[in-house]
């Protein structure tokens, strides 16, 4: 049994109206800096076919505005 | 940054993928996404998926679809060679075009314990989509069962806390049963 999993769970219980909103900003979170980083990446000498590796992109043309 | 609304990056790259699929198959999301949308806090870059096994013509429409609206696949372009992947039960991984993350893992069923998914798929109204997933006690008897890393037993323990109310423990160990016969 995991203290942090009943330690969440009855802050959901408790804050019905709060949860989400704090769930959503952690979700979000990670995009953003995932998205952040691919852009600095790019900026980078070979940073196109690093990010090309890390994801196994195949389909470049479906990456195309991506990778520029 | 993007703004923050009730539905998180996750859930409308799901809600929109799956409102395409509805219109061509049967499909289950699987796994993570149905802790995260239950209100797991955990990192996950995709969304895996199980549909029923469509014949190819089927699928191009599906694929055209998918196109249409936005997605791109990562392994191809060509609707022949993403069929050639799922038919060998290997998963193919759509994104929005131009948009690296978050990914749809998507797979085939392939055996008995998929078609006995997809045949009890449920919708989750706690989590606020109108997506189907596979059940309750199917999602803890994988992640207890089959997956077991760290990561998937704290999902599943959420998920029995979450929806105690759902949880049959006769069900999950028939479940577990098929797992041992059919997957290890």
């Amino acid at each position: 049994m995991s203290e942090e999993i009943d330690r969440w769970i009855k802050f959901m219980q408790e804050n019905p109206d709060k949860w989400k909103k704090l769930h959503t900003e952690f979700i979000n979170a990670q995009f953003d800096k995932a998205e952040r980083f691919w852009k600095e990446l790019l900026k980078q000498p070979n940073g196109k076919q690093k990010l090309i590796d890390v994801y196994g992109i195949k389909n470049l043309k479906g990456y195309e505005g991506l990778l520029k | 940054m993007r703004s923050i609304s009730d539905k998180n990056i996750l859930d409308e790259f799901c809600i929109k993928f799956c409102s395409v699929v509805e219109k061509h198959c049967k499909y289950i999301v699987v796994s993570g996404f149905v802790a995260i949308s239950s209100g797991r806090t955990r990192a996950t870059e995709d969304i895996d998926m199980i549909i029923e096994r469509i014949p190819i013509e089927e699928f191009k429409k599906l694929h055209s679809d998918l196109l249409k609206n936005g997605f791109s696949c990562i392994q191809s372009e060509s609707a022949d060679e993403i069929f050639d992947y799922l038919m060998h039960n290997t998963a193919v991984r759509y994104i929005m075009k131009d948009r690296a993350l978050p990914q749809m893992e998507m797979k085939f069923a392939k055996d008995a314990l998929d078609d006995y998914q997809l045949k009890t798929r449920i919708k989750l109204p706690l989590t606020g989509l109108g997506i189907w997933f596979s059940s309750i006690n199917m999602n803890i008897a994988f992640k207890e069962e089959a997956l077991k890393s760290d990561k998937d037993l704290k999902d599943a323990e959420h998920l029995r806390k979450v929806y105690s109310e759902m949880v049959d423990e006769q069900e999950i160990s028939e479940i577990k049963k098929m797992i041992r016969k059919l997957r290890l």
